[in-house]
């Protein structure tokens, strides 16, 4: 499948797994290599003091997944978003302001990630996130690797950028 | 408020707590208390504790939970066991799915604690002088861990005599 | 269940009450109306149901170079809910239930019973659990994960004066010191066969009044508790034997022969 032919704007996600967050974990082929790969930062809670570098960074926990099975580290996908006339910085910054990072795809993957679609729908008190995909392990476990989690830091790049705040 | 720990003096009737798991013993009608206060780390970060603990519902953006209390408590008192005077305390950040991590960066150390369940924690240590990095998984013994600490206590009070 | 003949057995021991307990994760979206689903498990022979206050959750780690804070303290928004009381109808016996906790309790009061062994005591509480953990599974799709577990032994040893101390406990035989009252505990660390700790025994003795003041007890508590090698129950009833053995062989160490004769030592 040609991963360029994501779905158009009125096209529905029914196929892409309604059922709140129980995806199996799998590699979307319609997501290429150089597709933007957003995860959101919260200003307050994923930013830590690093006194070795004298400087304010994300924690490193913002790039590990969720524990338990199937669980992974929440994304949003930017072409979902493209694809649906939404503007991808504001999308990225509702309900709740936060920061982010992004990366590419490729990027994601070349640290033995996956990266697929998995929609946020009816969950409670949750606001519905058609747009929302995850990046997974590709073997089961707790945590991501340490070179994962350092992986992503260094390839991310700021997408809404928040002051002060160094990636890694 | 102070926390105060139940030490029972021996001239009052000494009845158990009905908070005690034992049942025999007639429900307390007084007891006297002596103040015993917690580590400083304890101390200090209980806002904090109650802050992760109260977080809401989609905090992160997603649908990230609060910090369970169960995550919340065995940290308290892990670090209550790590405890060093000489060290600064962590800080503490939420996972998204109910877990904490505890963290230093200093002294050209990273310490990170990740703690996703009582007795299900994951610890890396990076010595940013060698580039070493160790990572363990840990569930009933913290040994390793004091010693980490240690050595960050140690190199912070060094660095404290000679003015680094 | 049979009992290890090397253990130390007593004809008349001043057994005042046993615990064995369980803590698990706490089971994910309970309330308090599903524990009348519990209740429903039990009520055929606990047929009296009683509120209590939370347990607080309970954690024995090792390593660090302080002792574990013996005193609770809690963080976090306070716990909502309450711990239930299952009485059996002699209330003699009492199962208790909470969402992340499950204990049995025997009790020599309020109606003297013969102290059952533990043979039975554990047997029953396997039982129970066993049963409540398939409710959990079909009810609420949990499957339970068991983190601690505990076993206490609480003893009452009528005294007319706090000063025979010496008399029942080995640890104060011999003393010079006129006792007006004694509180004391003490922990110790249990390690297994390649050294490594995984359990705590706890020493508790104290000086005790009836509530009318008049009559005289060494209360002697002893408890063990840690994280069992598996999450399942069978680790827990294995935990809670190894427990058992643990305290004892205490509970014999600490007492004095001459306690030992009283109470009707066998062998």
């Amino acid at each position: 499948m040609d991963c360029r032919s994501w779905p158009s704007s009125d096209a529905s996600y029914a196929n892409w797994g309604l059922v709140n967050l129980t995806v199996d974990p799998y590699d979307e082929e319609q997501i290429c290599p150089q597709d933007t790969i957003i995860r959101r930062i919260n200003p307050v809670q994923h930013v830590v003091w690093d006194d070795n570098r004298k400087k304010h960074r994300i924690t490193s926990k913002a790039y590990n997944k969720s524990s338990g099975p199937k669980a992974g580290m929440s994304v949003d996908i930017e072409n979902l978003i493209v694809a649906a006339n939404q503007n991808p910085q504001t999308y990225v910054t509702t309900p709740v302001f936060t920061g982010s990072v992004a990366f590419s795809a490729g990027d994601v993957r070349n640290l033995e990630l996956w990266v697929g679609y998995e929609p946020i729908k009816d969950v409670p008190d949750v606001q519905d996130n058609p747009h929302h995909g995850e990046v997974w392990a590709k073997i089961e476990k707790k945590s991501f690797t340490e070179s994962q989690k350092s992986g992503l830091a260094k390839s991310a790049r700021w997408y809404v950028e928040l002051p002060d705040v160094d990636i890694l | 408020m102070r926390q105060v720990s139940s030490v029972f003096q021996n001239e009052v009737p000494n009845l158990l707590s009905s908070e005690s798991n034992t049942s025999s013993l007639p429900l307390r009608s007084a007891r006297v208390r002596i103040t015993q206060p917690r580590s400083r780390w304890v101390a200090e970060l209980k806002d904090r504790f109650d802050e992760l603990t109260a977080l809401p519902q989609g905090w992160d953006g997603y649908a990230g939970r609060p910090v369970s209390f169960n995550c919340a408590q065995f940290a308290a008192n892990l670090l209550e066991r790590l405890f060093v005077e000489s060290v600064p305390a962590p800080q503490i950040v939420p996972g998204d799915d109910g877990t904490l991590q505890i963290e230093w960066h200093q002294n050209q150390f990273d310490i990170e604690i990740d703690v996703l369940a009582p007795y299900d924690v994951c610890a890396v240590k990076r010595d940013l002088r060698t580039g070493l990095v160790q990572e363990i998984e840990l569930e009933i013994d913290f040994t390793p861990l004091s010693g980490w600490i240690a050595d960050l206590g140690q190199v912070q009070t060094q660095a404290m005599r000679t003015g680094a | 269940m049979k009992r290890p003949e090397h253990l130390p057995d007593f004809t008349a021991p001043p057994l005042d009450e046993v615990v064995l307990g369980v803590q698990f994760a706490p089971v994910p979206s309970y309330t308090s109306v599903a524990s009348r689903d519990v209740w429903e498990l039990f009520k055929d022979e606990f047929p009296t149901v009683q509120e209590q206050p939370l347990l607080q959750p309970q954690f024995e780690t090792f390593g660090g170079s302080n002792i574990q804070p013996s005193f609770q303290f809690q963080v976090g928004a306070p716990p909502v809910g309450s711990r239930l009381w299952f009485l059996s109808a002699e209330e003699n016996n009492l199962l208790q239930f909470q969402s992340d906790r499950f204990l049995t309790n025997w009790r020599k009061h309020p109606n003297l019973q013969p102290y059952p062994r533990f043979e039975a005591i554990a047997e029953a509480f396997e039982k129970n659990l066993i049963l409540l953990a398939s409710h959990f599974q079909e009810s609420l799709s949990y499957t339970i994960d068991i983190n601690q577990a505990e076993i206490t032994y609480v003893n009452n040893i009528p005294v007319d004066d706090f000063n025979e101390a010496g008399k029942w406990f080995s640890i104060l035989s011999g003393s010079i010191l006129n006792i007006e009252g004694l509180n004391t505990n003490f922990n110790e660390t249990i390690s297994d066969e390649n050294g490594k700790s995984y359990a705590r025994l706890f020493h508790a003795i104290q000086s005790v009044y009836t509530i009318d003041g008049r009559h005289r007890a060494f209360n002697l508590s002893l408890t063990f508790r840690g994280k069992p090698f598996g999450n399942d129950i069978s680790s827990a009833i294995g935990f809670l034997k190894a427990g058992r053995e643990a305290i004892v062989m205490r509970f014999q160490q600490m007492t004095t022969d001459a306690a030992h004769k009283h109470w009707g030592i066998k062998g």
